[in-house]
Formats: C-alpha cells, structure tokens, sequence
C-alpha cells in the first residue's frame, strides 16, 4: 500500500530544504538515542543515517572497522566512503556511544569524512546520576545546535517541537493498531518504508504524507498469520521484511529502532519541567533500547505487544556483532519459552544468503501455523 | 638464566599469584567478603572496604604444578627468607632448567588454565564471536559464584563489556562503577555521584565503612606499588638489563595480571615490587644483558587476552616485547592524597576513561608510552571480536605515518590458533627494524 522509497526523490526533497527554507541537514545515528526534537527545533532536520543492507558498502566499511563490528556501523562507514547522495547532502553529523559500532564509526566519519561532527555522552545505567548527567549533555547539544545552525532553540519552540513529534508518535501508533485487524490492508513493509520516508525527511513532510494515506478504501488483505520481530534494527536497503512477508505472515510489530521503538512511548510532556528535563527523562528512562544496564524494558515490552497483537510467533532478529541484542539473547529466549510463545532466533548479516534466511523462516512459520 | 636473588622475588610473585584458592580460605577464615576485580580501576576501593579483591583467573586449580607444590612445601617450613637457600638447595634435584622453565614458561602455563576458562564459558552459553578477554572472565567468574560475594564491573566506553557485567548480575551481586566518558565538569558531578553509590554498596557488602582516611590509606600504598612498577617498566627499556629479555617479559605479563588485585596483599606486592625494582637496577659488572641490537615492540593490547607464545616468538626471533597496558591507561599514574579522597578517587577514574575516550586518543597514547620507552614497533593484537579498541588499527596506521614506528597486525581469537603465522609475521617485521636501524 505505501510505494517503496525512492531514494532519488528524498534526495531532492532535500535539497530543496536547503536551498529554499536554508535548513541544515543534520545526519544522526538512528539507535543513538539523540532527540530528534532538539535538532528540530533548531529548525534543522534530523536526517536518521538509516541505509543498509548493501553488501559492498558494509565491505567497504570493513576498511575503517574491523570485520567483528556490526554490518549496520560498517555499512554506514561505506555510505559515506562511497559518497553517497543521500550523505553527501548532510552539514553535520550527531552521533554517541549506544553501542562500539556506534562510537567507533562515529569516530571514523568524524575523522575521515570531513563533515562537523557533535558528539553525545548516554549513560550506562538509569540512575539518577545518569538522569542529571544526560540534561547536562542536552544543554550542550542545545548550544552546539545553536552554534551550527545559527537559531536559537527557546523554550516555546522546543516544546512545540515536542507536541509535534509527539503528533508522529500518534500518528505511527494509530497505523500500527491497523496491523491488528486481521483483514488490514496493511502490511509490515508498509510501515517500514513509512517510517524510513519519516527518518529521512523529518516530521512536516511525514504528518502530510500520512495524513494523505487512505486505510479506509484500501484493498484488504486477510488471513495472515501474525508475527513479532524484535532486536536488530532493519535499514533501509535491507529486505528481510519483505521476506518474512513473502510468506502468508503480517509483520504486525517491529520491535526496533526502526520500528516502534520511536512511537511506542509518547513524551510526556509536564509544562512545569523544563523541556530538556523533558527530552533527558524520556531519553533515558523510557528508551526501547537495549543498551541500558539493566536492561528491564524489552521482555516486559515484547510479552505485552504479543498479548496486544495476538502474535503467533516472535523473531528475535540479531544482527551479527550488534552487542545489546547479542547480550541479551538467551534472557529473552528463556522469557519467551516460559511464557509458550514460538521464538526464531534469527542471527545474520548482510552477507547471509536470500536461500538461507527463507528456509529458516520458512520452517518456522510453517510450525507456527498449526499453533 | 637468573641470579637467585631475583629469583626468590620473582618466586614470591608467581607463588602468590597462583594462590588465589589459598587467599580466598585466608578471606573466609578473617570473614572478609570476596570481590571479583577483572580490571584494577577500583582495587584501592575494595580493600578500604576491608574486603578482599581477586582477579578471579586466580582462583583456578594450580595444585598440580609440579614446582609449585615444591615451593609451597618449602615456604611453609621455611617461610619466605629461607626461600633462596630452598632454591639452592633444591637445584641439584630439579636442575637448572626448573627455575627457567617456571618464570619462562609463566604465560603458557598460566593460558592452559584459562583454556579451560573460555571452554567452561562457550559452554554455558557465552557468544563464541565475544572477545577473548569478556569470554574468560564469564568462564573464570561463573564456576566460582559461591565463592565470590560481589564482582565489581564497569560501565565504559565498551557497551559489551557493560552488558558482560550485566550477565554477571543476574547469578550474583554486581557493584558498577559508571565512569562518563567526558572530561567536563558534569562528568565529574556525575562520578562523584556514581562513587558514592559504590562505596554505600561495598559498605553494605562489607559491613565495613570507608572512611576518608582508610581510602587515603589504601592509595598511599597503591601509589608506592604504581611508583615501583613504573621503574620496572622503566629499566626495561635500558640497553643493558639484568633479566633476560624473555624472562623479563614474562615479568611484565606477571605484573600486568598482578596488578589487578595486588596478589590480595597490598603491602606483600608492594614491598616485593620494591625489592625486585632494587635488584633490576643493579646489574654485576660482567653480567646482564645487552639488548643494544634487539628491536623493541610495544603490544597493543594486552588486556584483552593475547596469544601466550607472543614472548617466546619474539625472544627466538631477537626481539623484546613491552607490556604497559596499566601505563597507557593513566592507571599506574597516582592519585592525590592531600584532601577529598571521594573527589580525588573520582578524578583518577575519569582520567582513566578519558584516556580511552575515543581510539584517537588511545593511538596517540600508546604511541606516547612507546617514544617514552624508545621502542621500535608496535605489535596489534587484533582481539576478534574486540569492536572497541581492535577499530583503531587503521587510525594507528595513519597516526604511526607520520613517526618512524613501524606496526605488524597479529589476529587472535583463542591460544594457539596461528602461531606459525605470528612468527612469519613478527620476524618479517624485526628485519624491517634491523634494516632500518643498520
């Protein structure tokens, strides 16, 4: 229902931004935890670095990282070297230390790629030290956003950016419960190339083009069995959705930061908090992420959307060397074989051949069919 | 190859350090709780707590060694002054190539041990792909649970090192001690803070309080024990040196692990470093070794576990390896007495952090550690599985085009995986040293 991206049409969208409203294009790690609010209310747009699933540029990236790195971070890295389009538009970067791809491909396009770069500090844990740690890295991306784009971000447009992304996070959560029913014209992919089309152009021209969707009229699609990734974030370029929706599944929930992750949580937002106060308590306290120690939130989070979404198998998707996910695989296994729900361990690369990725998929929707 | 005289305190340290089991009993008996140390930032913290740290590839099973037994026997009847008359009069029953074959082949008999390690975690669980050093320490920790009352873990710059500790957590108690990687003023509020937090958990672990003055304590003599192994790191950098040179190394590999815990007595290792520093420096006047014509390589890591061979391969090859890990890290720097002992404590944990902030900064610290020592090389250790401080390589080599270092890149992932490699490897480099030198 929702058309694939076409990459070359972002790309001009984009220069239009930054030719005719002067608006700085600020790329950003998608799993960095970084608000997207902040950046906007610079009046920048955060660009996600969200391409992937290409094999010769996560090789490419090979040469700046090593092999055991994550193909995402790799493949970023290749991005760049290849000087793609879509990077080439950016005037500055943010990245942090979600995790050593991150830091180390930070570290890299910083170096290498010419391109200013802001760096951000996330805590390890959720204490309250953390909490104060993390306003005070806000406050200095406030200043340094300030800095680079030449706006100030005052308190009235930095809430207002709040209540708009807010609207977004509305938005994706009101299309996503559509993947409920079991006749919805929506598919997984649908949701996937909305949220990347969001990712590379920014709240304004998504809350248009979602506005414009028609799920009412749309043709339906029954009898799908649904399913639940969770773990490993899916680029843009990378098509495993579109596999697992070859076959007679719905991927009703994706469990990453390209998915719900951005919407499952609204910002609450508390007129009598200062915004960054705002931005820092839900950054820390409520991201999906798994990078956190502890981390208390996705096996909660996972059997509740299961419940919610009548989900008849789940897949933990792990991409190769992506350490929270890694780290947490047999936790989530053992959570999800004592509440008796279907789990595929699903650990690959880019590199992983089509062949492969559809036989191990295939058996297991196979078996969850007969559940 | 030694002097006796070396060889009771080089025989002190490497009994000590195989121990562990014996200073855990001590532990128990004195009812101090037991804390695992996989690193040494925080070693001064848990003695102020009247605790007992232990890096815990110690505490594995080293009763069968043969020479161990054998000097065990003979400090128990003759405690440790007697130990040099023992060695004497032991020679003629185990030979010479005994007392080489303990201090030379210390690494390698150390490694088999942690073989058992890394199998033991692979086994219960632990990602094959994990670096080397986070699978040892599951696979060192997790058999010892009941031991061990409490590990102190870290939350660094290395997420997976973070999420290891988070693993650890969930079969025993965890003190995590966050260290932000920023040198600003809210990075130090936030260690301050992240300070306080572990001290009340160590106190409460312990029962024990630490006071201002029992942490200045304990950093008065880790201080001192810093003091010493900077000198033996320094007199290795010497043409002329006392020990030879793989025997030397192997001395260095001791003390990088020793380091972590003290060997569980600060004052032991202290007054030993101390006398084994004196006794480097004092070199007979026809005795020693030149090392003039030996090319000099730093390893560049070592703290992730690296191939045990590496000291041999590069002694049959003419070549002198450094281990200085503690040094590039800003951990052997001291710490300030005078004061605020929570403030100054918080200051050296973030000038260790800050010292690995970023790999630009790790390169040009070990490439600073590596002109201090006047070293030739660089050894990479290419740790598989090592997202972290393994990326640096290609920043090393933009960084080392602009000095006269040379750099070989090793890979390793488990003990003898490629050790013909490593020496076609390292032996094509030290020509290159030679080459260049001549």
């Amino acid at each position: 229902m929702i058309p694939k991206i076409n990459l070359q049409e972002i790309i001009t969208k984009l220069q239009k931004f930054k030719e005719n409203d002067d608006k700085k294009l600020i790329g950003v790690f998608p799993h960095s935890l970084i608000p997207d609010e902040l950046i906007y209310a610079a009046n920048a747009i955060p660009i996600k670095l969200t391409l992937g699933g290409d094999e010769y540029a996560t090789t490419k990236g090979t040469e700046y990282l090593t092999q055991a790195t994550c193909p995402f971070a790799r493949g970023t890295i290749g991005y760049f070297d290849q000087a793609n389009p879509l990077y080439q538009l950016l005037d500055a970067c943010i990245g942090g230390n979600f995790c050593n791809g991150d830091l180390c491909a930070s570290e890299m396009i910083m170096k290498f790629f010419n391109i200013p770069f802001i760096r951000v500090t996330f805590p390890t844990t959720t204490a309250p030290f953390s909490l104060n740690f993390l306003k005070k890295e806000f406050i200095l991306l406030k200043e340094k956003l300030e800095s680079l784009t030449g706006n100030q971000i005052t308190r009235e447009n930095l809430y207002t950016s709040i209540e708009l992304y807010n609207q977004i996070r509305n938005a994706f959560d009101n299309i996503n419960k559509q993947l409920k029913k079991n006749n919805s014209p929506l598919m997984g992919e649908d949701l996937h190339y909305l949220i990347h089309r969001f990712f590379l152009l920014g709240p304004d021209e998504t809350l248009n083009y979602v506005n414009q969707i028609e799920i009412e009229n749309a043709k339906q699609i029954e009898d799908k069995i649904p399913v639940l990734l969770s773990g490993s974030g899916i680029a843009l370029g990378d098509e495993l959705i579109h596999l697992i929706e070859e076959f007679n599944v719905r991927l009703v929930v994706n469990d990453t930061w390209s998915g719900i992750h951005f919407y499952h949580e609204k910002i609450d937002i508390n007129a009598s908090k200062a915004p960054l106060d705002i931005l820092a308590n839900h950054y820390l306290l409520k991201n999906e992420s798994s990078r956190m120690v502890p981390n208390t939130r996705r096996i909660p989070r996972v059997l509740n959307l299961v419940k919610e979404y009548d989900v008849k198998g789940v897949i933990n998707h792990i991409l190769k060397f992506c350490d929270p996910y890694v780290a947490d695989r047999i936790r989530f296994k053992e959570a999800l074989q004592e509440a008796d729900i279907p789990t595929l361990e699903l650990e690959r690369d880019y590199s992983t051949s089509v062949e492969q990725l559809k036989t191990r998929l295939g058996a297991f929707f196979e078996m969850i069919s007969y559940v | 190859m030694v002097g006796d005289l070396f060889l009771k305190n080089f025989l002190k340290l490497t009994i000590q350090f195989y121990s562990g089991k014996t200073q855990l009993k001590i532990a128990r008996r004195t009812r101090k709780k037991v804390i695992a140390m996989p690193l040494p930032v925080g070693v001064e913290l848990v003695f102020a707590a009247g605790a007992t740290p232990i890096f815990p590839c110690r505490i594995g099973d080293y009763s069968s060694m043969p020479f161990l037994r054998i000097a065990r026997l003979y400090q128990n009847l003759f405690g440790w002054n007697l130990l040099t008359r023992g060695i004497k009069f032991l020679r003629p029953f185990v030979g010479t190539e005994f007392f080489s074959e303990v201090i030379d082949q210390f690494l390698i008999n150390l490694y088999k041990t942690y073989e058992y390690y890394i199998d033991y975690a692979e086994n219960e669980g632990a990602p094959l792909d994990a670096c080397f050093g986070t699978r040892l320490l599951l696979g060192a920790i997790w058999p010892q649970l009941k031991n061990i009352h409490a590990t102190l873990g870290y939350g660094t710059r290395c997420n997976w090192f973070s999420k290891v500790f988070e693993e650890i957590s969930e079969k025993q108690p965890l003190v995590l001690i966050e260290i932000p990687n920023v040198p600003a003023k809210h990075g130090e509020e936030m260690m301050i803070e992240s300070l306080k937090i572990v001290i009340d958990k160590l106190e409460k672990i312990t029962g024990n309080t630490i006071t201002n003055e029992s942490l200045r304590k304990q950093v008065l003599i880790a201080n001192k024990i810093k003091e010493n192994y900077l000198k033996i790191l320094e007199i290795w950098s010497k043409e002329r040196i006392r020990l030879h040179p793989l025997t030397y190394t192997n001395l260095l590999s001791l003390l990088h692990i020793a380091f972590t815990d003290f060997l569980c007595n600060p004052k032991f290792f202290n007054q030993t470093l101390q006398q084994l520093q004196q006794d480097l420096q004092k070199i007979p006047k026809n005795g020693g070794y030149d090392t003039s014509d030996m090319p000099k390589l730093i390893l560049v890591n070592a703290f992730g576990g690296y191939e045990p061979h590496l000291p041999e391969i590069m002694d049959n090859l003419g070549g002198r390896l450094l281990i200085a890990d503690w040094e590039v890290l800003k951990v052997l720097t001291p710490i300030k007495t005078q004061g605020d002992m929570i403030e100054n404590y918080a200051s050296a944990l973030l000038q260790f952090e800050a010292a690995w902030m970023d790999n630009s900064t790790l390169v040009d610290r070990y490439i600073s550690i590596a002109s201090k020592y006047d070293v030739d090389g660089i050894l990479f250790n290419s740790i598989y599985g090592c997202k972290s401080i393994t990326p640096s390589l290609r920043l090393f080599k933009e960084r080392l085009l602009e000095t006269d270092l040379v750099l070989v890149d090793i890979g390793f992932q488990n003990i003898g995986d490629n050790y013909e490699q490593l020496k076609t490897r390292i032996g094509a480099m030290l020509e290159l040293i030679r080459e260049r030198k001549a």
